[in-house]
């Protein structure tokens, strides 16, 4: 007997649904540019250069879709949130519904500026944002909009709020902030200064990335809650303290990419520091580790979802060691430039932010079918797209781990210049393969949700 | 909202406004270059600087090439390239085209206003850590952007 959906249902799953496919198709649009670029590494470049599909444009175009992605994913198990506890209220609720379809609208026109402007190759030249700032205030207005339903729903006493609110909550403000703070070199103090502006670029970047990793792992800890039905972490001393390290390195670490440019060794030392903050974080990951046995026994109720925690948390190890590794300032001096930097930085967006919120939308979706009582796939069904993404991760980031380091040493042996000549003969086969693979188990995985999104019935 | 009965450890809002003072107080070094400011004013675009950096942003030179350690892979890091190439060789590549970098046929003033975009850059100090002398490895590096104490 099918489930009688009510009109809040509906509406709810209207809006849920359009976040999350709007951000599986940023997936689709991230890794698709990814495989794109990652050909400019191999000898088969000509033939992009041919078909007049510039670098210049694929690497912006990529690193707009895999932030965006990340957002709108981590946006979408937010709303999930917000919706069920305006419930009861249904002038707030209908305040809430128009407000964010209104955010969607605006978001939708900046995506398409933005990209469009990419394509038409209209560029400001800077790292994330790339785009003319007008489609920043765009994109501003819609954070605005969003702050607004946020605190509706949960007010501003956060005495008996959970982590995850409180993480949501702090990305909320370090977006905003941080998103302006990265137009500064509109003002001529940091455009006409260089290293003026590349240190406030490095913090504001570093904080917008802090800013997605606080609803990522506020989402985690909500489906982890979910999931287990025990909100005792989500108010533990060590959930809070965790919170606290991790938005302290949101906040400051940011210069443990700048350690060698002349800047106020104040900020060096907080951020070598607080980066070192990051070994506690480290040592309860590798304890959760020996707790994921008892993750493992939710599988048959949530297949896809616990898979994805459970590789979240690995990578999630993996992620920290080489972090703090490279923090290191002699480390860091010998990897400075290589492409172990873009290991770091794709095996985390990779590795954690998209494996949690896959885990995340795996749980929404999973919903969605058991309302439309459409049957759930098992764990030999889905198990084998995880599967590939994760072995095509592994390739690419041990790939560009062991180049970076063999271009840091020949740095120092042979004081060579890090770029793709000195590369080894098989890093862009590699690089292609894991590159292939993790567009092809991404591929699968979210066009069976897409599928079944969609189903109405 | 939340019917749950704990509340949040009263430690944690005082931690919390710790965690923003620091935030605030990181941003006040970086803005400021506080307490010296002289390392963040050492190199100051001038105009034909100025228009060389509008034309870096225009082509999205950062796609492939880093100016210390920020930018794209593809390319080598330019922060010190004006020590490492002549002019003769900096206006053959804006023009013509490199292995993969594509031929821009930059007129001669822009290439000029890059050049001395670079120049400018130049002054700003090392784009990737030299190793000392004897090729030993940097273990005495510091976070003070010097190398040996130099």
């Amino acid at each position: 007997m099918a489930n009688k959906i009510t009109s809040f249902e509906a509406e709810t799953t209207k809006i849920v649904s359009t976040f999350i496919i709007s951000a599986l198709v940023l997936l689709l649009l991230t890794v698709g540019s990814g495989l794109l670029g990652s050909i400019y590494y191999s000898k088969y470049f000509p033939i992009l250069s041919s078909l007049g599909i510039p670098f210049q444009t694929l690497r912006p175009f990529h690193t707009v879709a895999a932030v965006t992605w990340i957002y709108m994913g981590g946006l979408a198990v937010v709303f999930s949130f917000l919706f069920s506890q305006s419930k009861q209220d249904h002038l707030k609720q209908n305040a809430i519904f128009r407000r964010t379809k209104l955010q969607l609208k605006i978001w939708l026109l900046a995506g398409i500026l933005a990209f469009g402007s990419l394509i038409f190759q209209f560029y400001t030249g800077r790292e994330y944002i790339v785009f003319h700032p007008i489609i920043s205030i765009l994109i501003l207005w819609g954070w605005i909009l969003y702050a607004r339903s946020f605190f509706q729903v949960v007010g501003f006493n956060l005495k008996k709020q959970p982590v995850y609110i409180w993480m949501w909550m702090t990305s909320i403000f370090l977006f905003i902030y941080s998103f302006v703070e990265a137009h500064a070199y509109l003002l001529s103090y940091f455009e006409t200064y260089p290293l003026r502006d590349i240190a406030v670029q490095w913090k504001s970047y570093g904080a917008l990335v802090g800013s997605f990793n606080l609803i990522v792992y506020g989402s985690l800890i909500y489906v982890a809650s979910r999931l287990t039905k025990e909100m005792d972490y989500a108010y533990s001393n060590t959930a809070f303290f965790l919170f606290f390290i991790g938005t302290l390195n949101s906040f400051t670490n940011f210069a443990h990419h700048t350690y060698h440019i002349p800047q106020s060794l104040w900020v060096k030392w907080i951020a070598f520091s607080i980066s070192m903050l990051e070994i506690i974080i480290l040592f309860k990951v590798l304890l959760d580790m020996f707790g994921l046995k008892k993750m493992w026994q939710l599988k048959e109720r949530f297949p896809q979802t616990t898979l994805l925690l459970l590789l979240t948390t690995i990578w999630t190890a993996l992620q920290l060691i080489l972090s703090l590794l490279i923090s290191v300032p002699p480390l860091n001096s010998f990897v400075h430039g290589t492409l172990i930097v873009l290991a770091h930085s794709m095996g985390t967006t990779i590795g954690i932010d998209t494996m949690a919120v896959l885990a995340g939308i795996a749980l929404l979706v999973q919903q969605h079918r058991k309302m439309l009582n459409i049957p759930q796939p098992s764990l030999s069904q889905t198990g084998l797209p995880i599967a590939i993404f994760n072995i095509g991760l592994l390739i690419l980031w041990l790939n560009l781990i062991y180049e970076g380091l063999r271009t840091g040493v020949m740095l120092f042996d042979n004081q060579v210049i890090p770029s793709i000549l000195i590369f080894s003969k098989y890093f862009s086969t590699l690089f292609l393969m894991g590159g292939g693979m993790i567009l092809l188990g991404i591929f699968w995985i979210v066009i069976s949700w897409i599928w079944s999104t969609c189903n109405k019935r | 909202m939340n019917n749950h009965k704990q509340t949040v450890p009263q430690w944690v809002v005082w931690i919390f406004s710790f965690n923003v003072l620091c935030f605030f107080t990181q941003g006040f070094l970086v803005y400021s270059d506080f307490p010296t400011p002289e390392m963040g004013t050492k190199a100051q675009l001038n105009e034909l600087a100025y228009q060389g950096l509008n034309i870096w942003r225009r082509e999205n030179c950062q796609a492939c090439h880093k100016i210390h350690g920020f930018g794209g892979f593809l390319g080598p890091d330019l922060t010190n390239v004006t020590q490492r190439l002549s002019e003769n060789s900096l206006h053959y590549r804006l023009d013509q085209r490199g292995y993969l970098m594509p031929a821009f046929h930059l007129p001669q003033p822009e290439r000029l206003a890059v050049i001395e975009y670079l120049k400018i850059i130049n002054q700003t100090g090392q784009g990737t850590v030299k190793p000392v002398e004897g090729g030993e490895l940097p273990w005495y590096i510091y976070p003070t952007g010097k190398i040996n104490g130099q």
